[in-house]
């Protein structure tokens, strides 16, 4: 009409529709899927998964930016029937043809592919231009007992290798459990992210040229890799690292980071070692998890420990009585002052409740006033008796401490017995007048070492009621008994890797 | 019609097409520009362009932009051809090169538009089925998000969660490596 004739006008009053509706539309989200889907697909796979989270219209909707089946998983089933599924499973990938792919797993037990098939599964995977590579051998290889790693170092002899790189240009996480992995001098993967390693066989040599391959790498979880002695990133460095976890490497002696200015939690769990990972990360640490992996080891020289009270950025720590020990006969040594100013949660792992381990967490607890504090939780031990645990280094009989701990308003005892010192421990806490809420949760009932719940009603009423009458410093708090199943407040630390 | 009288002198030359928006403006364009769109490309494949190409999805403003992109890189295809049939010395790599640095610097400054304009224009690619255009505004988009955070992409793109934080706790826990 008013633009008969005109002959490509460079119109400008053609928009009048869309300048008011602009401001609050939702354009993005209203487009059609398949316009969605091609914005996703010119994503790296991180950024598709995180659309996921934006509202119920893109909720999964990255999974299908790829054609059908964006994710490959194979799946190996134990026994005969493993065979017949490797023929069906490898004939579904060679259909599939080599188009990008999101995830690609592999699942499978000892015996079932030789090394030419894991080469073909990564090459494969490769030529896909995989972001999430996992690989599980299942079965066979087991995480075994603690400690027990005697054929540990030349068990790798015989398993499948994976050979890093892997290949893909886009490869954001690894995940390896139960494999060989080697690894290529001078290589560069810059968009790997993450790595999973959970008994893996690698040479000190390789994990650092893995990890030296990664300058993106935020992520580092080793588990039960039986063959590492000496981990050790001084000459690599790990710039990006943020999260860092280490599981019963049970030969691992040292771990030696030079700078880690972006750690913001560490994990140990394990026979403790020499590390200066606490001096490296300093001011960034937030999370720190420290547990000397169960109660019958002994203490071997380790610096672990004690550093822990410079942390001046913790927020949220978990330590084992062993860790306990350390600090309180070094404190009793000298006077240290604790940085711990900013911690709002404190996990306890108690592999024994003797007078020493209690004496240990009244030192612990006044090492620093713990003004910020506010969730205290206290894993007890399942053994019946007070005084298991052997005490290896002597700590005077300490008093609790007499203030500190203003903002504390939940306190948690896991497998309450009642026992006296859990008894002195609960009336400690109870004179906090902060206090909100006491959680007692009683035993498992069935419990490895053969620890029984004492009655149906969780916990004797006539223990009960002594605690319900002992004196608390505000009518506030209430004190909850519960069973170990039921719906509770657990702590941000609630994967614990050893079994209590 | 505003078509059939320009026809006739510039047939020879170049086949003209009018492409008609949806408040009913005519843009006249030669035939290598409007067959850079497939949708376009297959109507005069058919032989019904007679009388112009109406596109009732497409408003004027939105249309002469995708026209400005079309004509540019019609011309790009055009030099290619060119540059190819004739045997490429270094003076032509040259001239190609710096004709795709042109061409880049043109769909930067061609990227530069508010938010709803760049969803006008990747709504006409897809109807238009123009496949350079398309990826262009869509990489835009893309580019965006990239390395975001949910609650980011939400306050950029105006987008309401309804999602309860029970469900949102749960797709971040299923890959929780994506959200650290």
């Amino acid at each position: 009409m008013e633009g008969g004739g005109g002959k490509r006008r460079r119109s400008e009053g053609g928009g009048h529709e869309e300048v008011a509706e602009e401001e609050e539309e939702d354009r993005i989200s209203d487009l059609p899927d398949a316009l969605r889907l091609q914005i996703l697909s010119l994503l790296p796979l991180k950024s598709a998964i995180r659309t996921g989270a934006l509202s119920s219209r893109w909720r999964g909707l990255w999974e299908q930016r790829w054609p059908e089946p964006s994710s490959v998983r194979v799946r190996l089933p134990p026994g005969a029937a493993g065979a017949a599924a490797r023929v069906e499973q490898f004939g579904l990938i060679d259909r599939r043809g080599r188009r990008r792919v999101d995830c690609f797993s592999l699942a499978f037990h000892g015996g079932q592919l030789a090394q030419p098939d894991l080469r073909r599964c990564l090459d494969y995977a490769a030529a896909c231009e995989v972001e999430d590579l996992q690989l599980r051998l299942d079965g066979s290889s087991g995480r075994g007992s603690r400690g027990g790693g005697g054929g540990g170092a030349t068990r790798g002899r015989g398993m499948l290798t994976v050979h890093f790189p892997v290949g893909s240009r886009l490869l954001a996480r690894l995940s390896v459990r139960g494999l060989n992995i080697t690894a290529a001098a001078n290589a560069m993967v810059a968009t790997l992210e993450v790595i999973h390693l959970h008994s893996v066989f690698l040479t000190d040599a390789a994990l650092r040229r893995v990890v030296g391959a990664c300058p993106r790498l935020r992520e580092l979880d080793l588990r039960y890799c039986r063959r590492l002695r000496r981990i050790d990133f001084s000459a690599v460095g790990v710039p990006n690292l943020r999260s860092f976890t280490v599981v019963d490497c049970s030969r691992t002696t040292e771990v030696r980071v030079l700078v880690a200015p972006r750690l913001r939690s560490f994990r140990f769990s394990g026979a403790f070692l020499s590390s200066n990972i606490l001096s490296a990360a300093g001011g960034s640490l937030e999370h720190l998890y420290i547990c000397s992996g169960g109660p019958e080891t002994g203490l071997p020289p380790t610096n672990l420990p004690t550093s822990v009270l410079n942390l001046s950025n913790l927020s949220v720590l978990t330590l084992c009585s062993i860790a306990l020990q350390y600090i309180s006969a070094s404190t009793a040594k000298a006077v240290t002052e604790s940085k711990l100013h900013s911690l709002r949660e404190l996990h306890f792992l108690m592999f024994g409740m003797a007078n020493s381990n209690l004496a240990d967490i009244y030192s612990f607890l006044k090492t620093c006033s713990f003004p910020q504090l506010e969730r205290l939780f206290v894993q007890l031990p399942t053994n019946i008796r007070d005084s298991f645990t052997e005490n290896f280094l002597e700590v005077a009989e300490e008093d609790p401490p007499k203030g500190g701990l203003e903002n504390l308003w939940l306190a948690k005892m896991t497998n309450f017995k009642g026992h006296r010192n859990e008894m002195q421990l609960v009336e400690f806490l109870l004179r906090k007048s902060s206090l909100k809420k006491l959680l007692l949760i009683a035993p498992t009932e069935d419990h490895p070492q053969g620890l029984r719940k004492i009655q149906s009603d969780v916990l004797p009423s006539l223990l009960k009621k002594e605690i319900m009458h002992l004196e608390r410093a505000s009518a506030n708090t209430q004190i909850i008994f519960s069973e170990p199943d039921g719906p509770q407040i657990q702590p941000l630390h609630s994967e614990v890797f050893v079994r209590f | 019609m505003a078509s059939a009288g320009s026809g006739d002198e510039k047939a020879a030359a170049a086949a003209m097409i009018t492409l008609i928006s949806s408040d009913n403006e005519k843009f006249e364009v030669t035939e290598a520009t409007a067959t850079l769109s497939q949708t376009i490309r297959h109507m005069i494949e058919d032989g019904c362009t007679d009388g112009g190409v109406p596109l009732p999805n497409v408003t004027s403003k939105i249309l002469a932009r995708v026209i400005e992109y079309c004509k540019k890189h019609a011309t790009a295809a055009a030099g290619e051809e060119g540059s190819s049939s004739s045997f490429s010395d270094a003076a032509f790599l040259e001239v190609d090169r710096a004709f795709l640095e042109e061409l880049e610097e043109f769909d930067d400054a061609f990227l530069e538009v508010d938010r709803a304009t760049l969803f006008d224009l990747i709504l006409a690619a897809n109807y238009l089925d123009i496949k350079g255009l398309l990826n262009l505004t869509c990489q835009k988009v893309a580019d965006s998000v990239k390395g975001k955070t949910p609650e980011q992409i939400r306050e950029m793109y105006n987008i309401v969660n309804d999602l309860t934080p029970e469900e949102e706790a749960e797709i971040r826990r299923e890959t929780q490596w994506a959200f650290e």
